[in-house]
């Protein structure tokens, strides 16, 4: 029985890695063209963007997976995504939102002799963002995007909201049988997942931890 | 004819008038300290002349050509030093003369491990700048400034943010440069010193240059009644100190 229960939850738990993973490899590249949006000079889109994350922050990321789910067919009678494609759209636009906050965050606090002092030496503008900003702002936003990931480790849960089979999901199938202890169990598959995050994202703080101004 | 030129100088922000019609000349080895109470201008004065704050009118002539964009006209040692935490000592002078292809790879290496020798910091040059002290990142950033050859350098108040007991190591870089027969412009709150590295002391009051002439002159004989209270104020803090 325990082996039965444990590969359904590992099957559950491949389609958690897999939104954990797309979402990730789609929202950090994206917050920050939403990062750059935020900021930008040009205040129409500076209005919009941050308006966008106020609405993705503010309201809740089920609703907003229901609503991409079933918004473009009941809304516009069009074709909409498919289940999992809702999933990795919602999930990446909402993180995406998030980390674009954090971003602009760690930008903002790079002390602005830093870009004087290229600015003297000759630097150009895109030299001293990817040869001297850059690296501190990712030092900076680290401990922040370590409790975000950490927080969609376990959101990946929410997808059960459109019936994707994710280990959450898996576990509460067995209720049904009158099993109450592989969904307990599923617990030991987040705990461990954000254990690794946990343990990862520390290594990669100490590794930067020689930044210091 | 003079290496720095320095005709009309104009800057606001917003209301503000921060400086007026300033207009001086430096010859080349030459070393101008200039001096005044905070506000008065001479900090947003070095600022223009690197190319920090753009001028609202006036010109900037180092060697008889504009010296906007250029980034062989100046160098600049900030209050605050500024060296970039990533990068050890070494790589902080290295990096803009990489990036500005002042050599092969060896040579800019071979340079800057000279410039921290002179700085007195050949120990160091793979330290970052967190485990060195304030006055040894102060003389990384001098090392850095001249690793791009500036043909003017100068210090933005290098010793304010400095432990009083760090001050002197730096002081006497500056001093060092200056037997070199370095062109340099210095803003700084410390009398003694300014009296005794400057060729010309420039005292700065609400934007405008209120005198010049050499320490002699303007410590001793001050002709502006300003510039006496100015003064008289400083020499009461220093000799508090």
């Amino acid at each position: 029985m325990f082996a039965t229960v444990t590969l359904e939850l590992l099957k559950g738990f491949v389609e958690t890695l897999k939104i954990f993973l797309l979402t990730v490899g789609f929202s950090v590249p994206l917050g920050v063209v939403i990062c750059m949006g935020s900021m930008h000079r040009f205040t129409p889109l500076r209005v919009l963007v941050r308006g966008l994350v106020w609405v993705i922050r503010g309201t809740p990321l089920m609703l907003q997976l229901i609503l991409i789910f079933y918004g473009p067919s009941l809304l516009f009678e069009v074709q909409g995504f498919d289940r999992f494609t809702a999933v990795i759209v919602a999930f990446s636009l909402n993180y995406a939102c998030y980390f674009s906050e954090i971003y602009r965050g760690g930008y903002s606090s790079i002390p602005v002799g830093q870009f004087e002092a290229g600015r003297v030496l000759g630097m150009s503008k895109t030299q001293i963002f990817f040869r001297v900003i850059l690296v501190q702002v990712v030092k900076n936003v680290l401990a922040p995007m370590g409790n975000e990931f950490i927080t969609l480790v376990k959101d990946t849960a929410l997808s059960r909201t459109i019936a994707i089979y994710e280990v959450t999901y898996m576990g509460q199938s067995f209720i049904k049988k009158g099993l109450l202890w592989p969904l307990l169990f599923t617990g030991v598959f987040y705990l461990l997942f954000s254990g690794v995050l946990t343990v990862l994202f520390s290594k990669l703080e100490k590794k930067l931890s020689y930044i210091r101004s | 004819m003079a290496l720095l030129e320095v005709r009309n100088l104009e800057k606001s922000f917003g209301e503000t008038k921060v400086l007026k019609q300033v207009s001086f000349s430096l010859e080349q080895g030459q070393v101008l300290v200039i001096i005044g109470s905070s506000g008065g201008g001479k900090t947003t004065l070095l600022r223009s002349l690197n190319g920090l704050e753009t001028p609202d009118s006036g010109e900037i002539l180092v060697g008889g050509i504009p010296a906007k964009g250029r980034s062989d006209a100046f160098g600049l040692v900030f209050q605050n030093y500024n060296l970039f935490p990533q990068y050890t000592a070494l790589q902080n002078v290295t990096l803009a003369p990489t990036l500005k292809k002042k050599g092969t790879k060896a040579e800019i290496r071979q340079q800057a491990t000279e410039l921290l020798n002179r700085v007195g910091l050949s120990d160091k040059v793979d330290h970052y700048p967190s485990q060195l002290s304030g006055g040894q990142q102060q003389r990384v950033a001098i090392a850095r400034a001249l690793a791009m050859q500036p043909q003017i350098l100068c210090f933005d108040e290098p010793t304010s943010a400095l432990d009083p007991e760090l001050t002197e190591e730096v002081l006497q870089t500056i001093l060092d440069l200056r037997k070199e027969g370095r062109t340099m412009i210095v803003v700084t709150h410390e009398m003694g010193f300014a009296k005794s590295v400057a060729d010309v002391i420039m005292y700065i009051a609400d934007g405008v240059i209120e005198e010049m002439g050499t320490p002699e002159q303007l410590f001793d004989h001050p002709e502006s009644e300003k510039t006496r209270s100015f003064l008289q104020h400083a020499k009461v803090e220093w000799e508090a100190m």
